[in-house]
């Protein structure tokens, strides 16, 4: 998998924040098609409508004399030009209706007793339609404004609204990881006492074993056997209670300029034998020219440590692992991908929570422990996944200020 | 096994330590591992009574192993009260771990930090260092 393809198929939220806009103002009764944006057809369809039943007007006006007044219907298509093509449209229409209306009084014989007067009321005619045009197209172009500030205000409320709701779902977490990790800290130091009694007992019991073995000259390799199993179980309790620590006294972050290419470099040599008794390929795609991020090392390569587990976990079957940095305007990028098993939905959706694991001997706090790093740093973790493709996670960490 | 065993029984044979546990199975273990290398044990449940018994002249210490987190009394208590005898050391074993506790209580100038779970051997190695550095005693 190539690296822009890795940083392309990252979800992001903001992508589709426009449409529910739109949707909002639609339901508001806001046209929010812009004036510009208006189509050409439409424009020209006003238009045709507009002189035609100008010219129906004329035809209607020239028909019924001078003793029917019709001059006022000529604002109907003169109104639609307006409305319909813009200021300049509506103001040809007009002229067209003040022409039609005049043609039609002259045809019709009309005598005044000045040859002043009929070009007077025409003018007249002309320029209350010209004012009807401009306030009409005003008050379109106002409406359009406040259009344009309701939409830019709607989308800076709902950008707010996600923003709100993002930082209190991280509340949220922070402060149930909280009571979770204080809550395993308790537990874990409760059950401490009696495995380091049990522990040591289990040494006594293996000294009385093999004193009483001595003394009956017989085999003790059975009872040897039963006492390394259960020291065995022991240590995995053992293991299970420093990762449950581990997450609950996690220590302030000593962060500082960490080059990534560096550390990435110096600890993945660490992996490497994992991977190889997994088959799994590793490729690196590490961006020369990345600027130092601000992070606690250690920290920091626990959180991705814990991402190249699971993606190795996810590969039972061997495959390739991906690690790959980038810049992103003030943050690094860390992605790691795998072609495994992907994810299903119910994983998915349950990825960051604390307890919650897919696996026979985790704990269910990898990924949470991994979280709460991350947040730490003032950082973000995206993720995407395909059933039977695999998994690419994207750590977010901001680079050292002043680079 | 059996040589080194001995040495081990040598260094510790005789020596007092006093242990400070307030859970009673990790008391009892802890007892029963140093009794069995010859050491002369006297176990404390309740941390308040380790002033008064560090006080008492007999018998004297070698060693003080304590936990750090208990009711009362902590084990900074037992701390401060072993560094009142001059070189007393302190070997601490909790359940309470992590690395900040732990510079922390070296800091305060106990001897070494365990945490539970240890293996016996683990203890009498910690245990032997730590006597080794403590001056013979005689009762």
């Amino acid at each position: 998998m190539g690296l822009a393809s890795v940083f392309t198929e990252k979800k992001t939220q903001g992508e589709q924040t426009c449409e529910p806009v739109c949707q909002i103002c639609s339901t508001l009764g806001f046209d929010v098609n812009r004036i510009e944006e208006r189509s050409v057809q439409s424009k020209v369809l006003a238009t045709v409508v507009a002189i035609a039943l100008a010219l129906f007007l004329g035809a209607i006006d020239y028909v019924t004399g001078r003793d029917w007044a019709i001059s006022a219907f000529y604002l109907l298509p003169t109104c639609i030009a307006a409305w319909g093509a813009g200021r300049w449209t509506g103001f040809a229409v007009s002229a067209l209706c003040t022409g039609e209306w005049f043609l039609s009084d002259m045809l019709n014989g009309a005598t005044y007793q000045s040859p002043l007067i009929p070009v007077w009321n025409g003018i007249m005619l002309l320029v209350f339609f010209l004012v009807v045009v401009w306030l009409l197209t005003a008050f379109q172009e106002s409406h359009y404004h406040l259009e344009q500030i309701v939409e830019q205000r709607t989308a800076a409320l709902r950008a707010e609204m996600e923003e709100r709701k993002r930082l209190e779902q991280a509340n949220l977490q922070a402060e149930r990881l909280g009571v979770v990790g204080s809550m395993a800290a308790q537990v874990a130091h409760e059950i401490r006492n009696p495995l380091g009694s049990i522990s040591l007992n289990l040494d006594l019991i293996g000294e009385e074993v093999d004193a009483l073995a001595k003394s009956n000259s017989r085999s003790s390799d059975e009872c040897r056997l039963l006492l390394r199993e259960m020291r065995s179980q022991v240590l995995r309790i053992t293991q299970v209670l420093q990762e449950y620590l581990q997450f609950a006294r996690m220590p302030r972050s000593a962060r500082a300029p960490l080059c990534l290419r560096k550390l990435l470099e110096e600890k993945l040599g660490f992996v490497q034998p994992l991977l190889d008794q997994k088959q799994i390929g590793l490729s690196k795609i590490f961006d020369p020219d990345l600027p130092p991020v601000h992070a606690d090392p250690e920290q920091l390569w626990e959180a991705l440590l814990n991402l190249i587990r699971n993606a190795v976990d996810a590969m039972p079957g061997g495959g390739n692992l991906t690690i790959a940095t980038k810049k992103n305007g003030t943050k690094a990028l860390v992605s790691i991908s795998d072609n495994g098993l992907g994810m299903t939905e119910e994983e998915a959706r349950n990825l960051f929570v604390p307890f919650f694991t897919t696996k026979t001997d985790g704990t269910g706090l990898g990924l949470a422990h991994t979280q709460q790093i991350v947040n730490e740093h003032g950082g973000r973790i995206d993720w995407t996944t395909k059933r039977g493709e695999g998994s690419t996670f994207t750590i977010q960490i901001p680079l050292e200020a002043g680079t | 096994m059996q040589q080194s065993r001995e040495k081990i029984m040598k260094d510790l044979l005789n020596k007092s330590v006093l242990v400070v546990d307030d859970d009673p199975g990790m008391l009892r273990a802890m007892t029963r591992v140093l009794s069995n290398e010859g050491m002369r044990v006297t176990g404390l449940s309740d941390p308040a009574e380790v002033v008064t018994t560090l006080a008492k002249s007999e018998p004297r210490f070698d060693l003080v192993i304590t936990d750090l987190r208990m009711p009362m009394f902590s084990g900074r208590g037992v701390l401060a009260a072993a560094n009142a005898l001059p070189r007393l050391p302190v070997i601490i074993i909790t359940a309470f771990g992590g690395a900040d506790v732990k510079a922390q209580a070296l800091q305060l100038g106990a001897f070494a930090f365990l945490e539970k779970p240890v293996a016996a051997a683990e203890l009498i190695n910690v245990v032997k260092r730590a006597v080794a550095v403590s001056p013979i005693r005689e009762a």
